[in-house]
């Protein structure tokens, strides 16, 4: 009798039992599952609505991005990709603990390069992305749109932030600079403040390094990953303007790893 | 005969007027026939009712039928369409219970054993029978009773005409004898005085055989009920789901095509739907002008029963490869498959419903095609960009122990497909300035060589790949992963750690 009673505690945390007449409660939060990102947000992102990552080549919005996806995905939840660029690594999801058969991997066809922003394939990324929400079910959907360089129109960004917030899916849109305007319910730029050579890590115990130099006579150096500095630049949930700086590293060094699939990098510790 | 059995018959009278009628919903109500050869000497068959009741009657010939009634339609035979008019007739039955006799094309038997507990008593039975095949396109009728004799008696009277038990006997004692024998047997009886069944009842049963011979015998037992314990001999369903059409000319574009497999395909998923199935597959039979037939098969990456995105994938099938001649004939067989059930969990996280989830699976493939839609796992093999596409099936949702919170993120990287041919210039035998497409930056900090070597084992001609694996953090501030391939000494960029 007492489980059944503990459960029925969670209930208000359940998907699908909102308060009043809110389609999506305010509260409920994807988590990350990394403690200095969801302290920085929070809690984590908005479900229900669509949240931006921006930021440059190696500004770490994918690593980001990954990490709700490996939270999700290892929380039993359904996760798409809707992958403009077909630049989704398997491998990085699978090394950082993340369940691949979860992740529904949706690649629109490069059909022809149109300008800076590419018209055609981003209608059908849109659309795909549309199909998903309208679907249900999934806990977190990403939209990679990193070669798009123009702002979404405004009725685009209407059409997914409503049909996200019926689905209840968080939506998250990686980019290189904001492209949902007002429609995005937060919105985080990112950059890379310092990349980690010349220390290596083991399971997580990082030896804090320094931007490396060339040296022809020093020994090869290990690349660790990368400083990120986050902004929140919008957020219509919670504070703006906070600032946060976190490491993303590159998978630790195991024994066991060394016989995985492409995760493998023995030559490296021998040189 | 058993206590509480029900039989239901279902019946198509005209089933080649019904065929047609189900392919071609403009015929309605239209003035139509159907002739039984080519020509204007040829005889009319069936005759539609719109037809009938201005003067055409079965039997006179085309040219005849036009001179009554100059707009009258004529169509010739379609096998196909009868066909598939008598196989979804079958599928409404099946959908009820998988005791089914079929009798003939278009007639059929169905026991109705506990069936009420699920439809109500037997009158909301019938008229959920008559529901589902207007779903299909076919108007049958039905008859239920606790014989077959009866039921199909029953079922010659009316759209719906349900006869409770124990009143079988009255029901037959009204029967005008029209119904239930030939013509020259009715005349004969008629002469006597009988014109309905219920006065059989008076005669004793050897005299009328002696006089009238074994038919009109059959009809006193039929009245006494000596054959209502015949049992069902069973007609399994079918196991592949097939629509066709016979065009009258050969069609060579694909517009006007397109049409007609929307038709075959809306028939189709209606026969699927309601048996609870969805199209696992689809093989498409165009039969060619110049006597040549086309076969394709088109394997959907998830089940699914919408027309839209079937209709998609046939037509981008055809575009692929068009058919080398004007299609003559069309058939359109589904291969079905069952829906992927599920149980939700109110303490686990929601998942698409499996319905909407091949649904929307089928519409992304024809969207994006069918090798850019699944899950995307690394494959089996030391190149770092060998991936695997498996079609998408995530298994249900289990409570995993939360992990507690990292520290740190994982770097991933973002994948160039396929790799950028750059040109490293070196220094010392150590890069240091990066030129391409779109870039150029001198080496900031670097990490490497990481050597990959694999596949000798398979190619030994060619001795498999081998490459040094460096990072490389550029001067315009991203951090690239290059190799440099042994064998050809060329450089590629294949990924940007973001």
């Amino acid at each position: 009798m007492a489980a059944p009673l503990a459960q029925s505690s969670n209930i208000s945390s359940i998907a699908g039992v909102f308060r009043g007449r809110e389609i999506t409660r305010k509260q409920r939060r994807l988590s990350a599952v990394i403690g200095p990102i969801d302290r920085w947000l929070q809690g984590g992102i908005p479900r229900g609505r669509i949240s931006e990552f921006t930021g440059g080549p190696s500004s770490g919005k994918s690593s980001l991005g990954a990490s709700f996806i490996i939270a999700a995905s290892r929380a039993g939840e359904t996760v798409a990709i809707v992958d403009l660029p077909n630049a989704f690594d398997p491998a990085s999801i699978i090394a950082g603990g993340g369940d691949a058969r979860r992740i529904l991997w949706v690649n629109p066809p490069m059909y022809a390069q149109e300008g800076p922003c590419f018209p055609s394939i981003l209608k059908n990324c849109l659309k795909a992305t549309e199909l998903l929400l309208a679907a249900g079910g999934f806990g977190l959907i990403v939209l990679d749109l990193e070669p798009c360089r123009t702002p979404l129109a405004p009725s685009v960004g209407l059409r997914l932030a409503r049909l996200a917030e019926r689905a209840g899916s968080a939506l998250i849109i990686l980019a290189r600079r904001p492209l949902c305007g007002t429609f995005a319910a937060l919105s985080l730029e990112l950059r890379c403040t310092q990349p980690l050579f010349n220390r290596d890590h083991i399971r997580g115990q990082l030896l804090w390094p320094r931007a490396g130099t060339i040296n022809a006579t020093a020994r090869p150096a290990l690349f660790n990953g990368i400083e990120v500095a986050g902004l929140i630049s919008r957020n219509k949930l919670g504070p703006c303007a906070r600032v946060a700086r976190w490491h993303c590293l590159t998978a630790p060094i195991e024994p066991s790893a060394w016989r995985g699939n492409g995760l493998a990098r023995p030559l490296a510790r021998r040189a | 005969m058993p206590s509480g059995r029900r039989i239901a018959c279902l019946l198509i009278k005209d089933l080649p007027l019904a065929a047609y009628r189900r392919a071609a919903p403009e015929l309605r109500e239209a003035a139509f026939a159907i002739s039984l050869g080519a020509g204007m000497r040829a005889p009319l068959g069936f005759v539609a009712p719109a037809a009938a009741r201005l003067g055409i009657v079965t039997g006179m010939t085309v040219a005849q039928g036009r001179a009554v009634l100059p707009d009258l339609i004529v169509v010739p035979r379609a096998p196909a369409l009868e066909q598939a008019a008598a196989a979804a007739l079958l599928d409404v039955a099946a959908s009820f219970s998988p005791l089914i006799e079929v009798a003939e094309p278009g007639k059929l038997f169905l026991d109705l054993a506990g069936l009420n507990a699920l439809y109500g008593p037997d009158q909301l039975l019938a008229l959920e029978l008559v529901r589902r095949a207007r779903a299909v396109g076919i108007a049958p009728a039905v008859g239920i009773a606790a014989s077959k004799s009866v039921a199909a008696l029953a079922a010659a009277c009316g759209p719906i005409r349900v006869i409770d038990p124990g009143r079988e006997a009255e029901f037959l004692n009204w029967l005008p004898l029209e119904l239930v024998t030939n013509p020259e047997l009715e005349a004969r009886l008629e002469r006597l005085g009988i014109r309905r069944l219920g006065d059989l009842a008076r005669l004793d049963a050897a005299e009328l055989g002696g006089r009238m011979g074994p038919e009109a015998l059959s009809l006193l037992h039929l009245l006494r009920g000596d054959r209502n314990g015949a049992v069902l001999v069973c007609t399994p369903a079918a196991e592949e789901f097939i629509e066709g059409m016979d065009l009258e000319y050969g069609l060579e574009s694909l517009g006007p095509l397109s049409f007609i497999l929307r038709a075959l395909l809306e028939r189709l998923s209606a026969r699927l739907r309601i048996r609870g199935l969805s199209v696992g597959a689809l093989n498409l039979s165009l039969a060619l002008t110049d006597h040549r037939h086309d076969e394709r098969h088109i394997a959907l990456a998830a089940p699914t029963h919408e027309v839209r995105p079937l209709l998609a994938l046939l037509l981008l099938e055809l575009e692929k490869q068009p058919p080398l001649a004007g299609v003559e004939k069309i058939t359109l067989s589904a291969q079905p498959s069952l829906p992927r059930p599920a149980q939700s969990d109110l303490f686990l996280p929601p998942t698409p419903a499996p319905e909407r989830l091949q649904t929307t699976l089928a519409r992304l493939v024809t969207l994006c095609g069918p090798d850019r839609v699944g899950t995307l796992l690394p494959a089996n093999s030391y190149r770092p960009e060998a991936l695997e596409r498996h079609p998408f099936a995530p298994p249900p949702p289990r409570p995993q122990p939360s992990a507690p919170a990292a520290e740190f993120n994982c770097m991933v990287i973002r994948a160039l497909r396929p790799a950028h041919a750059v040109e490293v210039l070196c220094a010392r035998g150590l890069p240091e300035f990066v030129r391409g497409e779109g870039i150029s930056a001198r080496v900031v900090a670097m990490a490497g060589p990481w050597r990959r070597q694999g596949e000798w084992w398979d190619r030994p001609a060619t001795g498999g790949f081998a490459r040094d694996y460096y990072e490389m953090a550029l001067s315009d501030g991203a951090i690239y992963r290059l190799y440099h391939d042994l064998a050809t000494s060329r450089w590629f960029m294949d990924g940007i750690y973001d």
